[in-house]
């Protein structure tokens, strides 16, 4: 078992009202090692919430999340940094690559933070072979101003995967992309899921994106239900 | 239009807050600006004002030095020719009170009558004096703790015809002592500023009835000035056409005497001996008048006996009217038998040569007899001695007051019986020729000329010399006043350029935070700008709603800037008035905006302005719909070849300015320094701009924190540029007026400094005629062989030092002993003739008939004249003629500034009635100061010693320079708050910017002190970058500061200011990124 959420519940003040309005009631979820799923709902249902809380940018307001044996409320602050940078690769709807760096600057960011030498070693190489994996290789030196939206989609994946994360969490990532850029950029997260057994959430709002994934959930009145 | 107000209204709205933080910026720039020209405005005003509060209606005045008229020419010049006129008698004086408790020197003592009032209309006081009243100005009061009623003793200088160091002349009696009682206090808008000297600071000023002045004078209604307020249809020429025309003999001190025994007529003068011009004149009018030259010699010896005391006349004194032989001597009976000599004996006379300051050599000369005449016809003429106080009038020889020497015990009871016989009927007579060899001074070449009365009538004679000698040509001048005080007040210091020059960096500062916040504001709208162009507006539609906008913005910023002009005006002139005081030393400045000045200032602003912003409008509107939709990030290649090529040119001058400086330059230029450094700013500015482009287009080997840091550096070219320049330029201007402070008590004691070595500058309100080196007279006075003096001769004019703000043209000679400065001082800049080991010496070579070489501080030179090594000062000397100083060198600060310096024997040759001198410089124990100021203070407490230490007195004007520093610095202080304000506003609108990247950096792992590290090392480098750079420009600038032995540069001063603007920097980066970064930024990151 890679990860294991046990009865996440988060809620936010309303906006309209004084009341509370649960987001996540409660929810419970199980994720094996090279696993891929989709969490489908449509939009303020609480799939963002759900995934930051599971890639701990955000936290429950109870509930236990368990990754590979290890309970992450335990972890400090700066544990949870080291959990998010070695373990956890994000892919958002934007790609938020670093408009001052090149396709590989952008790819070797995560690296930067690896303290530990055997780990920083390679990243140079590995970054190439990921940017051939995606076919980027002449674009490499490019500032993502230079390439298209998909293009920039697909850095911002493998940026995801450079630092060979357990866990793999992509909020919309198809969500600014045509649909042929967008089943593109879906087939290569369940390439890269495959050949590098990373376990895959993905997040979405589309059944056609979502069919791709092993399992399937829908997020419903805060509750995960398997579709 | 329309669509233009459609869209323009909506959007002003909208970014309200962006467009309020840009009307700041644009009102800032404005207000600096503007209130820097309309400061000029007040100062001008104010002077101008100073000037009619000094002068009242004064339009002209006509003066003599040390020279003295009928007072009654006034009214005459009333009554006969309708000019409003009246006449002053004005000398200096010391005011004492509580039996001496309070002295205050170099007062003002003025004597005037009823018609001061009715002719200097705008004094509206009363003048009517009680008996023993004088009128004293509120600073005099305020001095010496006087109130209404209050007895004020006064010491005031003894006025006299002749000229107080002519030979023979006591020195006793220099002054007359008088106990008044204060009647009137005169404040600033009465008669309490009057002074004829062009300057804003108020004189110290007494008031006295003419007559009362005059009686103790010994005078019949003398006067010195007349003041005149007339038409403006009267001019100098018609003024000194209507003197002319009632001007007499009397005026021109000379008196036409019938000589005994009808052998013709002869003139005379009150002042002695005759002035040359007069001579000349007589000559004109009659070829055959002939001068006579009777002097007083100590002794007529023959053998071992001996005549003591005689008078010898030298004239046309043989019987046939014709010269006396070279070496020969006509002797009257009575010293024949006294002596025992018959005709063909040689006799010898010795005498007195009274150099400057009384200095006597002795000399002797010996003469045959060639004929012994008894004492009679020509030969015993009483009037042939002049007439000399204390000789002429004395009862006997032992009451003689001579101004020499006289050994009363070689005075025989014969010779008492000669004096009461004869009285001062010479007893020897030589040749004019010879006796003008032997005895003619500066003062003139003869005490008589005579005229045959066959030739001309006495009436005759008076007319055609008052049609011959003009006033002017005796030393008297007409000046007009009024107009050189206003052209003095408008051409003074200009604050407005002052100012701007001061407020520059401050200036540029502004305009710098308002284009940053202005394209911060226009980044934000660049999406709306790409969404425009690809709706199908045309550039030009997108253009004028855009200068529409901006017109929008920059007007109430720039009226807003206008109001703050104001303030910012009151703000300056009550520091000027206050703690500023230094500079202006007074405290008549009054703001003066003047709307005419406060539009343009408010014009060019809405110009620079609008053209910034409009710079910045363009460069986006160039961008790509694509590109400004997409807000990609752009690297800029344009004009990188400009700024390195621009960075190279003003690198190789700076180079060349430090290499001709150091290896060619004689000295080291202040100016070329902080030229030097200026450009150096600039150069690095240039390079900057390029660097962060070249660096920015640049690929890592290896990508690392340090590659991502500097890739972060360069996300914004522009916005990281202005903050490097911001806090260069700030760096640069507080680090170089910091540091440039001048402390001169360091160096004080070195010949070479601006206190040439000397211990005390001292004025004296009375003239010192004496040779104070003299041992006698250092005995006399009781001082200490230790103590040294240089005395230094004074021409009256106007202040020229730094704490004048006039600009004026006839700034104070003084008369300087040059051999006795040689080693002493430092010079800025030397005439390329002049030898370096001893510029002193070049003082002593006259250049030309009517020009003499010059010094003055080389500040007075390019400041308060506004002239430079090599030019000329024109001056009106004793004869009336146009007397020309070439400035030759400028003096490194000195305690002369304000003065301009000549060598003592040329000053004498143009100024030959100038007697004794009021500037001594002191030399002595630096480490006995207080004994040897007490000791000096008692021996010349007579003549008003106002004494201080040499370094007190260059402080004095340091003060001013520091002032200027302390003011540069502040305004330099302001411009680092905008730095470290548009620092503060680029952090927070970089982090908005890049909130996404943050939050995508904490996505991947990146720990929160990781990016505040980041986030802090990118604007710290930039802080860093400009502070250094501003560090090392500014040293650069003040190097000569640095080298020199007088300027306290602290490195500790350095370290502490680049310290306080790093600390403050680094403070508000982290503070404000610690704020931002403590909100939870990966929100940002979501898209639904």
């Amino acid at each position: 078992m890679l990860l294991k959420l046990i009865d996440i519940h988060k809620a936010y003040p309303s906006v309209q009202s004084d009341n509370i309005r649960h987001v996540l009631n409660g929810v419970s979820l199980d994720i094996e090692s090279g696993e891929s799923i989709a969490i489908l709902g449509p939009s303020g249902s609480g799939k963002s919430t759900l995934l930051n809380i599971i890639g701990t940018l955000d936290k429950s307001d109870s509930g236990e999340i368990i990754f590979d044996g290890n309970k992450l409320e335990n972890y400090s602050e700066k544990q949870l940094s080291r959990f998010r940078n070695q373990h956890v690769g994000f892919v958002f709807q934007s790609h938020h690559l670093l408009p001052q760096c090149s396709v590989i600057e952008n790819v070797l960011v995560p690296t930067l933070p690896l303290k530990d030498p055997k780990l920083k070693k390679d990243c140079h190489s590995r970054a190439l072979e990921l940017i051939g994996a995606v076919g980027l290789v002449e674009q490499k030196d490019n500032l993502p101003g230079t390439l298209s939206g998909g293009e920039c989609q697909r850095v911002a994946v493998i940026r995801a995967l450079i630092n060979k994360p357990k866990l793999l969490l992509a909020d919309e990532p198809t969500g600014s992309l045509d649909r042929q850029n967008a089943l593109t950029i879906i087939s290569l997260l369940k390439q890269l899921n495959t050949e590098y057994n990373t376990s895959l959430i993905l997040v979405t709002h589309s059944h056609e994106i979502g069919s791709g994934m092993e399992k399937k959930y829908e997020l419903k009145d805060g509750q995960l239900i398997q579709i | 239009m329309t669509t233009i107000f459609k869209h323009v209204f909506p959007t002003l709205r909208f970014y309200w807050k962006s467009h309020v933080l840009v009307i700041l910026g644009v009102a800032i720039s404005t207000m600096v600006l503007t209130g820097t020209l309309t400061v000029g405005d007040s100062i001008e005003s104010s002077l101008e004002k100073a000037t009619f509060l000094r002068l009242g209606k004064t339009d002209f005045v006509f003066s003599g030095v040390d020279r003295y008229f009928r007072a009654s020419l006034a009214d005459e010049l009333k009554q006969k020719s309708g000019l409003n006129s009246t006449p002053l008698l004005q000398l200096r004086g010391i005011g004492s009170t509580q039996g001496g408790t309070y002295q205050l020197n170099n007062i003002q003592i003025i004597g005037i009558d009823s018609s001061f009032t009715t002719s200097i209309p705008s004094f509206t006081k009363s003048l009517f004096f009680n008996e023993n009243e004088v009128f004293i100005s509120e600073n005099v009061a305020q001095r010496l703790q006087l109130k209404i009623g209050d007895p004020i003793t006064l010491r005031i200088e003894k006025a006299n015809q002749i000229p107080k160091n002519a030979p023979f002349i006591s020195e006793g009696d220099q002054y007359v002592s008088m106990r008044l009682q204060v009647g009137q206090i005169f404040g600033p808008e009465e008669l309490g500023r009057f002074n004829l000297k062009i300057s804003q600071t108020a004189p110290y000023n007494v008031f006295i009835p003419l007559s009362i002045l005059n009686s103790k004078m010994g005078f019949d209604n003398k006067a010195n000035h007349i003041l005149f307020a007339i038409d403006n249809d009267k001019n100098e020429k018609t003024l000194l056409e209507n003197i002319q025309k009632h001007w007499t003999l009397e005026d021109m001190s000379l008196e036409i005497h019938d000589i005994d025994d009808n052998q013709g007529i002869e003139i005379r003068s009150d002042r002695v001996f005759i002035d040359e011009t007069i001579v000349q004149a007589i000559k004109q009018v009659d070829p055959e008048a002939h001068e006579i030259l009777t002097y007083l010699v100590n002794s007529l010896r023959a053998g071992n006996k001996e005549t003591p005391y005689s008078f010898v006349s030298a004239g046309p004194f043989m019987k046939t009217n014709r010269d006396i032989s070279s070496d020969d001597m006509i002797i009257n009976q009575w010293v024949a038998e006294d002596l025992q000599v018959s005709v063909g004996d040689s006799l010898e006379i010795s005498y007195y040569i009274i150099g400057p300051l009384r200095r006597l050599s002795e000399e002797s000369e010996w003469f045959k007899i060639t004929d012994i005449v008894p004492i009679e016809g020509i030969y015993a003429q009483r009037s042939l001695m002049p007439q000399i106080p204390g000789l002429s009038d004395a009862g006997n020889c032992r009451d003689w007051r001579t101004g020499v020497p006289v050994d009363l015990n070689r005075i025989r009871d014969k010779d008492e019986d000669y004096w009461n016989d004869y009285r001062g009927t010479p007893k020897a007579f030589i040749s004019y020729s010879n006796g003008k060899e032997l005895w003619k001074n500066r003062f003139g070449k003869c005490t008589a000329v005579r005229l045959s009365s066959a030739h001309l009538t006495r009436d005759e004679l008076e007319r055609r010399l008052l049609g011959s000698i003009t006033p002017t040509s005796l030393g008297f001048s007409l000046k007009s006043v009024k107009n050189d005080g206003l052209v003095a007040a408008r051409g003074g210091i200009d604050f407005s350029q002052l100012f701007m020059g001061l407020s520059f960096f401050l200036l540029i500062a502004g305009l710098i935070l308002m284009a940053l916040l202005f394209n911060l504001h226009l980044e934000k709208r660049k999406v709306e700008i790409g969404t425009l162009k690809a709706l199908g507006y045309s550039y030009g539609l997108i253009r004028r709603i855009f200068l529409f906008e901006v017109v929008f913005l920059a007007i109430p910023g720039v009226i807003l800037g206008g109001w703050l002009a104001m303030f910012y005006n009151k703000m300056i002139f009550n520091a000027l008035n206050t703690v500023w005081n230094d500079i202006v030393r007074t405290n008549v400045l009054q703001e003066d905006t003047r709307i005419g000045t406060l539009l343009l200032g408010m014009g060019i602003a809405f110009f620079i302005v609008l053209m910034t912003m409009w710079l910045n409008v363009t460069k986006k509107l160039s961008l790509s719909a694509k590109g400004l939709q997409k807000e990609e990030y752009v690297v800029s290649n344009r004009k990188s070849n400009v700024l390195k090529y621009g960075s190279l040119v003003s690198g190789l001058i700076v180079v060349l300015l430090l290499v001709y400086e150091i290896f060619v330059g004689d000295t080291l230029n202040s100016g070329m320094f902080f030229l030097a450094g200026g450009l150096f700013l600039l150069t690095f500015i240039l390079f900057a701009s390029y660097w962060i482009r070249h660096r920015s287009q640049g690929q890592h080997d290896k990508f690392s924190f340090q590659s991502l840091l500097q890739r972060n550096l360069f996300i914004n070219q522009a916005r990281s540029l202005r903050i490097i320049i911001l806090f260069s330029l700030g760096t640069f201007v507080v680090i170089s007026t910091g540091l440039n402070r001048k402390d001169l008590y360091s160096g004080a004691k070195l010949p070479s400094s601006g206190t040439g070595g000397f211990l005390f500058y001292a004025e004296t309100t009375l003239p010192v005629l004496q040779d104070l080196n003299s041992p006698k007279n250092i005995a006399d006075l009781g001082m200490d062989t230790s103590i040294g003096f240089v005395q230094l001769r004074v021409h009256d004019g106007d202040d020229a030092s730094c704490l004048n703000l006039n600009r004026v043209s006839t700034p104070r000679i003084l008369g300087i002993p040059s051999d006795k400065l040689k080693g002493r001082f430092s010079f800025v800049k030397i005439d390329p003739d002049i030898d370096p080991n001893n510029p002193w010496n070049a003082l002593k070579t006259k250049l030309n008939q009517n020009i003499i070489p010059a010094f003055a501080d080389q500040t007075v030179i390019q400041w308060g004249l506004g002239k430079k090594v090599g030019d000329t000062l024109t001056y009106q000397d004793e004869f009336g003629e146009k007397l020309r100083l070439k400035i030759i060198g400028g003096l490194e600060n000195s305690i002369f500034q304000g003065n301009i310096l000549v060598d003592e024997n040329l000053f004498l040759d143009h100024f030959p009635s100038n007697s004794g001198t009021n500037v001594l410089l002191i030399d002595g124990p630096f480490d006995n100061m207080e004994e040897t100021a007490g000791v000096l203070s008692r021996v010349f407490r007579n003549e008003g010693l106002e004494m201080e230490h040499t370094a007190d007195r260059l402080n004095t004007f340091n003060q001013v320079e520091n002032t200027y520093l302390t003011i540069f610095l502040l305004l330099g202080g302001f411009a680092l708050i905008m730095g470290t304000f548009g620092l503060g506003i680029v952090i927070i609108r970089n982090i908005i910017d890049r909130v996404q990247e943050i939050g995508i950096l904490e996505a991947i792992g990146f720990q929160k002190k990781d990016i505040l590290k980041l986030i802090t090392l990118e604007h710290g480098v930039l802080l860093v970058i400009g502070t250094v750079f501003g560090t090392i420009a500014a040293f650069l600038a003040i190097t000569p500061s640095l080298i020199s032995e007088f300027i306290s540069a602290s490195w500790k001063t350095a370290i502490i200011i680049v310290g306080v603007i790093l600390l403050n920097g680094f403070f508000w980066i982290i503070l404000i990124t610690r704020r931002i970064l403590r909100q939870e930024l990966f929100h940002n990151l979501r898209t639904e």
